[in-house]
């Protein structure tokens, strides 16, 4: 009792600044050994999750495939079967547990194909895991939206189709782009009609994803691009001209070489060079070349970069015209393509000049 | 000066010490709640991502690895296998041995079939020449790797060669000697694929430490903490920084550095603002301060990036001695880099990078060894005249040490909450037994190693990065820099 | 006990390894299985195995590094089916550089493998 009068009396003579210090000491003296019960805390649970979910798998992975197994025997569904739902459904009440279930099923359904990949579809739809995956659809948490279609792509569930279609412009990115991975996923190309009424930007790592996706399809029939290459939603534009260019949709030339003259938005305009120069539209390189001093400079390289292999000695006035471009790599390029279509010609050039790259390209050329 | 001026002017000098503690501290808290809800954020979108499919897309950009070598022959053969390892398909290694004294070239030759070509450079960014030249290999499955043999010319401006050569839109610019996960790539070029109204000009990884972890054929194949606390102490602040300040910085956008040993950069921007500073020793922070000012005064919307995964791996020195010049080291290169960049400082023109960043890394990163120094020297006059009370002073160290542990104890939690890469039993304790003893361990060397960097950027301006000595796999870095 | 074909399966999905190993069992062969690259080399030096299955992407040591230490460390002959993602075309084409014998991309169906499988190793 005399220690503790002892310390606040102490406590209550000392200068303001030093009694914040003291309980700062106290509540940090508190925090800091909160935070090792915890952290200790944190490291068992997590240890012992890894131990109970690895159990748990075991578990559920040696139900599964009994489950699997004992159907290629009957037709109808076996007592044994019948158990094993059974058993699932009681234990997906437990969102772990569920959690675990649902993981060992997508693997399995991703690496498997054929009747048993038909058997664990019906294993989902049996066992009501499929009711639970819908209704997180109506959740207002982006996180669990994301995770219920995610789950529904992944089984193929196809009923939910018009729902998932009026979130392909939802405002979470994550929401969006799991829904539009839905539709190509499970519709193909067909489901590529989302790009219509699509005002959110896709960006350049959604667009690859999709493209991958589409390569998966037997079915390669891609519909109409026309209204995607016109579209208001640069992003639209950008991701048609990757189908055009994958799908060589020459079809749409002339859409093309409009894009090319109007588009205000440069990267547009560059991807639209390189498309056109995938599909050897030789027409294009004509049109280029009248346009090319009112192009910016990135253009201008694309141009030449991509166009290399397609020049002709009827082009060599206009290659000559950029031999001491400001660009190294146009003058590169052009000095190339020289080379390859009139060799003597090169060889001619002079090498002395004032511009000090094209000495060093010309003579680097002449030599190698 | 009279008595009472000299009362005021300590009474101020007592103030200013307190405010700013204070401020030290608040920022850290603050710092602190906003990287706990990026990492939230960060693992909840990341549980989504599909990495297969950018990884064999066709289409994905192309990336070159440039990592320059500077007598790192002992290792570079596997270093090289490691890096040529990655899932990424799009991609190229380009080794610069950076004018090595000893067979690194040789090795390279003969290990990877090397034969030399013809290759005209671009030379966008002045370097030093060449030396032997350019090389490939003539075996098909090393045809990803490009080996240039230049003059030395420093680290900088062995990356500066990289940067002429490489033909890809992206480059990697990391240390030789990292271990690169195979995953790497992908994880880090998801910044600039997914941005659609910002420019995503870098983006910064995270450098774990691989004391004591077992690597085979450039594989990480086990990890475990090191033994000595020295090496476990700097695992601490390499999480703090990492997981809580950069993490931070990254939501802030703010972000005034990339790890010089593992970075990707949209090559167009790092030639634009001309490439690394040979100049100085901090050319990591460098390059972004000058590519964010660039993207400032072009008035571009631009971001720094951040992945928090851990994917490059590499070894923290094991003894104080290479401690200590390595931090001098990086002492100097943050000096360097704030007094380049004067003009950004609380210049309302570069928004929050000259109002937040800026005075953050001045007061709190380059003043902060001073400032602990000044403390250090005002104490001690006042032990000497015996004007200490002891048990007012003793409150201060222990309220000063608790936020240290709390701070400490914080990251340690995010790393178990996130990536959880200590899951040994044990690991727990060690790890908080250094946590304790880290500030005496670990911290008084670091202040010494920043006053030295100080006096050398003062009085010793032509001081040399010391040649390098290495034993084996556990190395000191000299050359390097993290 | 002898006439009984061992066959080791390599993958890192422990439900398809499990499905696999009953469908092949079933069948009258001996499995193997191995989580990871690692583990499949230590097996197959220990029980030299008629045949090998192996997914192409593994943790640590990867399908390809397992058919490359099997056709030039060990020089083993032993029959490789590699099991490749929607992708992989150039790893798969690597691997038979290497010397795998077949390929079966995911997703496929068990039964199919099972025929492959008895075709591998001649059905006696």
């Amino acid at each position: 009792m005399i220690d503790y009068h002892y310390f606040l009396n102490y406590y209550y003579q000392l200068p303001v600044v030093l009694k914040w210090v003291w309980i700062t000491i106290i509540v940090l003296s508190i925090v800091v050994f909160l935070l090792i019960v915890f952290l200790k805390l944190l490291r068992l649970k997590l240890r012992r999750n890894e131990k109970i979910t690895s159990e748990y798998q075991d578990k559920y992975e040696a139900l599964i495939v009994a489950y699997l197994y004992s159907d290629i025997e009957n037709e109808e569904a076996t007592e044994e079967q019948k158990s094993i739902i059974k058993k699932i459904k009681s234990s997906i009440k437990d969102d772990f547990k569920r959690d675990i279930i649902v993981a060992i099923l997508m693997r399995l359904r991703n690496e498997i194909s054929g009747e048993m990949a038909d058997t664990i579809q019906d294993l989902y739809l049996e066992t009501g895991l499929v009711n639970s995956a819908k209704s997180k659809l109506k959740s207002d948490e982006w996180y669990v939206v994301s995770k219920g279609i995610r789950e529904l792509t992944q089984f193929h569930v196809k009923e939910i189709h018009t729902e998932v279609e009026k979130l392909v412009n939802h405002k979470n990115r994550e929401v969006r782009k799991q829904s539009q991975l839905y539709l190509i996923n499970l519709f193909g190309f067909e489901g590529l009609n989302f790009l219509e009424n699509l005002t959110t930007p896709l960006s350049e790592w959604d667009q690859i994803q999709l493209l991958e996706i589409l390569q998966r399809f037997s079915n390669q029939k891609i519909s109409d691009v026309t209204k995607w290459l016109a579209s208001s939603n640069d992003t639209v534009v950008s991701f048609a001209l990757k189908l055009v260019k994958i799908y060589n949709l020459y079809g749409v030339k002339e859409k093309l070489l409009i894009l090319f003259k109007n588009h205000p938005n440069k990267e547009v305009k560059i991807e639209t060079i390189q498309v056109l120069s995938n599909l050897q539209i030789v027409e294009a390189k004509e049109v280029i070349k009248e346009n090319f001093e009112t192009l910016s400079k990135e253009e201008q390289i694309t141009f030449f970069k991509a166009f290399e292999d397609l020049f002709d000695i009827e082009d060599k006035d206009f290659l000559l015209q950029n031999i001491q471009h400001k660009i190294f790599d146009i003058k590169f390029i052009s000095l190339k393509i020289l080379k390859r279509l009139d060799t003597p010609l090169l060889l001619k050039l002079p090498t002395a000049s004032s511009d000090l790259e094209y000495t060093k390209i010309v003579k680097f050329l002449q030599t190698h | 000066m009279d008595p009472k001026t000299v009362h005021t002017l300590i009474l101020i000098f007592h103030y200013l010490f307190l405010v700013y503690t204070v401020a030290v501290i608040t920022s850290y808290v603050v710092l602190s709640i906003i990287s706990a809800k990026e990492t939230v954020e960060y693992k909840k979108k990341n549980s989504f991502v599909n990495y297969s499919e950018i990884l064999s897309s066709s289409i994905s950009p192309s990336i070159s690895i440039i990592a320059p070598a500077y007598n790192e022959s002992l290792n570079i053969i596997e270093n090289v296998r490691s890096l040529l390892s990655s899932h990424y398909v799009n991609y190229n290694v380009i080794i610069v041995n950076d004018g090595s004294t000893d067979n690194s070239l040789e090795k390279l030759i003969e290990a990877y079939d090397l034969v030399k070509i013809d290759y005209l450079i671009n030379e966008q960014i002045i370097t030093k020449p060449l030396r032997e030249g350019i090389f490939k290999s003539t075996n098909p499955a090393f045809e990803k790797l490009i080996v240039v043999d230049k003059e030395n010319g420093g680290k900088a401006d062995a990356l500066n060669m990289g940067l002429n050569i490489s033909n890809n839109e992206y480059v990697a610019c990391i240390d030789v000697d990292c271990l690169l996960l195979e995953d790497a790539l992908q994880k880090m070029i998801k910044p600039f694929l997914e941005a659609t109204s910002v420019k995503v000009i870098a983006t910064g990884g995270v450098i774990r430490i691989a004391n004591s972890c077992v690597i085979k054929d450039g594989k990480l194949i086990d990890i475990n903490l090191p033994n000595s606390l020295m090496e476990i102490a700097q695992i601490l602040e390499y999480l703090r920084s990492f997981l809580l300040g950069r993490m931070a910085w990254s939501r802030l956008n703010g972000l005034l550095v990339i790890s010089g040993a593992f970075g990707l950069f949209d090559k167009r921007i790092a030639i634009d603002v001309g490439g690394y500073d040979t100049t100085t020793v901090g050319e990591d922070m460098e390059i972004i301060v000058r590519m964010r000012r660039f993207m400032e005064d072009k008035k571009e919307k631009y971001k720094v990036a951040y992945i928090p995964d851990p994917l490059c791996w590499t070894e923290a020195p094991d003894n104080y001695k290479t401690l200590i010049s390595q931090r001098n080291r990086w002492t100097r290169g943050t000096i360097e880099t704030l007094k380049k960049h004067r003009k950004i400082g609380f210049n309302s023109k570069y928004r929050s990078l000259g109002l937040l960043s800026y005075p953050y890394w001045f007061f709190f990163e380059r003043m902060a060894p001073i400032v602990e120094l000044a403390g250090i020297i005002y104490f001690a006059i006042l032990v000497a005249l015996d004007y200490v009370r002891w048990d007012y002073a003793l409150a201060f160290f222990v309220a000063a040490y608790l936020f240290t542990l709390t701070f400490t104890i914080v990251a340690i939690f995010s790393e178990e909450l996130t990536y959880h890469q200590y899951k040994k039993k044990g690991t727990g304790f060690k790890l908080l037994v250094t946590t304790i003893l880290e500030p005496f361990i670990l911290h008084p060397f670091i202040l010494y190693a920043a006053i030295i960097g100080n006096i050398d950027y003062y009085f010793n301006k032509n001081k040399k990065w010391g040649k390098m000595t290495r034993k084996g796999l556990v190395k000191s870095k000299n050359y390097q820099d993290n | 006990m002898s006439n009984v074909k061992k066959i080791v399966l390599a993958e890192d999905n422990s439900t398809l390894s499990l499905l696999l190993k009953f469908k092949l069992e079933k069948e009258g062969y001996k499995l193997l299985v191995a989580k990871d690259g690692k583990e499949a080399i230590d097996i197959i030096e220990q029980h030299n195995p008629e045949l090998i299955l192996t997914d192409i992407m593994m943790p640590f040591i990867s399908g390809l590094e397992v058919i490359s230490h099997v056709r030039n460390k060990l020089e083993l002959q032993t029959p490789i089916v590699v099991f490749s993602t929607a992708g992989q075309e150039e790893m798969v084409l690597k691997a038979f550089n290497l010397g795998a014998n077949d390929f079966m991309g995911k997703p496929f169906s068990p039964n199919e493998l099972v025929i492959r499988v008895k075709r591998l190793l001649g059905s006696s």
